[in-house]
């Protein structure tokens, strides 16, 4: 085996070795907020069912956000990064509304918008807007100059610019924005779940908390804490392939 | 005696905008070009040998004069030039196959065949499927030439296409050059931009000398060699060392001519 396997695998084990220790073994925390982890472990078996409709129901928000902002925040990117005029027309418009913290749209969200989950979407989209759209914009710009001349000199269309040229080029700015929108859109979908859900990861955590039931609190970060480490394995998959081109030689 | 310019630069100047003083880049260049002429164009950095390939090209227009195309002005990029940049030619996130492809697909002549063959053509069959990250420096620009020749395209403009490759390769890309520009049925005008004085020696019909600040033309030497031309009896023939001397000194002139504003000509 590898010695770096070796190593995270000595440092799971050290770590699960000292959860036990503290809870079990030599009780130093408080035993009602901290339980032993094989009590956590059993309830990752017994609540199976509900943690899967919570991922679930969990991700039909993430998505809906996710996938809105991605359909509309690349292609608008890369039409405003490519317009001079649109783009010197917007800046300080963008730079305005960017920064605002999507939060602070919920009030609007829930006047307006027919149900939670129509909200939820509104708001992880607004999130995850912004880093992917700035970020398109900044990586059309960012394109070599060369690289648009060799383009035009080869007669391309608009359309095929937009998407044979700018498109590859901007993409590894646009995975950067895109790392951040759905970090932001995370935070915004468990934060959502916890107000005003009755289902969902968010939903669980927050449920019981409130009867104080700590090891299903912590059996539910714990699954948080998977589901994003899958999200994150898959995200890196598909970058590593779309930009395999990159650094390479 | 030319009577009908194929392709030629009447009065051209160039200001950039936004240039400091307003100074022109080029200014009054007048230049006519032959079809089927291989031209080569050398002179100091800056004195604006790729401002002219960007006007051909239609990157850019003239501020003031005419460039014309079998008498019709130039107004955009077109499939009838062909552009080798020094580097940036190739589209990273496409294989040297695509790169090709996709240059062939703008003229609808679609086939990864036909595609397929220039790279052969270049030497390069293997690295069809390699990324231009994963190719050298001169591999890079065999692929750019290859993509240039399969256009098809009457007219080719290069930008010191060689300016980045190694001695070796550099040998062996322009003998692949003057092979492709004499090969295919009807030859081709080329139009290269280049710093080295013997590649404009061996390679071009004419010489064309630039000046710098602003960009004109000092002199047009005519090359009188035979083709084809071989290395090694050329550059031991008298008449080659005489016009190498005085491209050198011309070149060296304008250099000297340089510093002496700068430095006040101290040590010189």
């Amino acid at each position: 085996m590898k010695q770096s396997v070796v190593d995270r695998i000595l440092l799971f084990v050290g770590l699960l070795l000292l959860w036990q220790t503290l809870t079990g073994w030599f009780p130093l925390l408080d035993p009602l907020l901290f339980p032993a982890p094989n009590k956590v472990l059993s309830l990752l078996v017994e609540d199976k069912s509900v943690f899967w409709k919570s991922i679930l129901s969990s991700f039909r928000l993430l998505f809906g956000g996710y996938v809105l902002a991605v359909i509309l925040a690349i292609p608008l990117g890369l039409v405003v990064g490519w317009n001079k005029r649109l783009h010197t027309t917007l800046e300080p418009l963008i730079n305005i509304l960017g920064p605002i913290p999507p939060i602070v749209y919920i009030p609007y969200a829930i006047a307006l918008l027919p149900s939670f989950t129509h909200s939820s979407i509104f708001i992880i989209f607004i999130g995850a807007f912004w880093p992917l759209f700035i970020n398109t914009v900044a990586g059309v710009r960012t394109v070599e100059k060369g690289i648009i001349d060799s383009a035009r000199t080869l007669g391309v269309s608009q359309w095929s610019m937009l998407i044979h040229i700018l498109l590859p080029g901007a993409m590894p700015q646009i995975f950067t924005g895109g790392t951040v929108s759905l970090v932001l859109a995370f935070i915004l979908l468990t934060a959502a779940e916890m107000i005003g859900a009755t289902s969902g990861l968010g939903w669980y955590v927050k449920y019981f908390a409130d009867f104080a039931d700590y090891p299903r609190v912590v059996a539910g970060i714990l699954v948080i804490g998977v589901v994003v480490l899958g999200l994150t394995i898959f995200y890196n998959r598909l970058e590593r392939h779309l930009l395999r081109w990159r650094k390479m030689g | 005696m030319i009577i009908l310019g194929f392709l030629s630069l009447k009065d051209v100047s160039l200001v950039y905008p936004g240039q400091k003083n307003g100074e022109p880049s080029l200014q009054n260049i007048n230049l006519e070009i032959e079809e089927g002429e291989f031209i080569a164009v050398v002179g100091p950095s800056g004195g604006g040998k790729s401002s002219t390939i960007s006007l051909l090209a239609g990157l850019v227009e003239p501020t003031t004069g005419q460039i014309l195309l079998k008498g019709k002005p130039i107004t955009g990029p077109g499939l009838d030039r062909a552009v080798v940049f020094q580097d940036y030619s190739l589209f990273p996130w496409m294989t040297a196959l695509e790169n090709i492809y996709f240059a062939l697909k703008q003229v609808g002549n679609v086939s990864r065949e036909k595609a397929k063959k220039f790279l052969d053509i270049v030497g390069l069959g293997e690295a069809a499927t390699k990324y231009p990250g994963e190719l050298s420096g001169g591999m890079r620009q065999r692929v750019a030439i290859a993509r240039a020749f399969a256009l098809g395209a009457p007219i080719y403009l290069m930008d010191e296409p060689f300016g980045a490759v190694d001695a070796k390769n550099r040998i062996y890309l322009q003998d692949l050059l003057i092979r492709l520009w004499q090969e295919t049925g009807v030859k081709k005008t080329v139009f290269l931009v280049t710093h080295d004085i013997d590649e404009a020696l061996y390679l071009a019909d004419r010489i064309v000398v630039f000046t710098t600040s602003p960009g004109r033309i000092r002199k047009v030497i005519q090359v009188p060699f035979k083709r084809p031309r071989n290395r090694i009896p050329l550059i031991q023939d008298q008449s080659y060392i005489q016009l190498r001397n005085e491209l050198l000194s011309l070149l060296q002139s304008e250099i000297i001519e340089e510093l002496q504003k700068v430095e006040g000509g101290a040590g010189i």
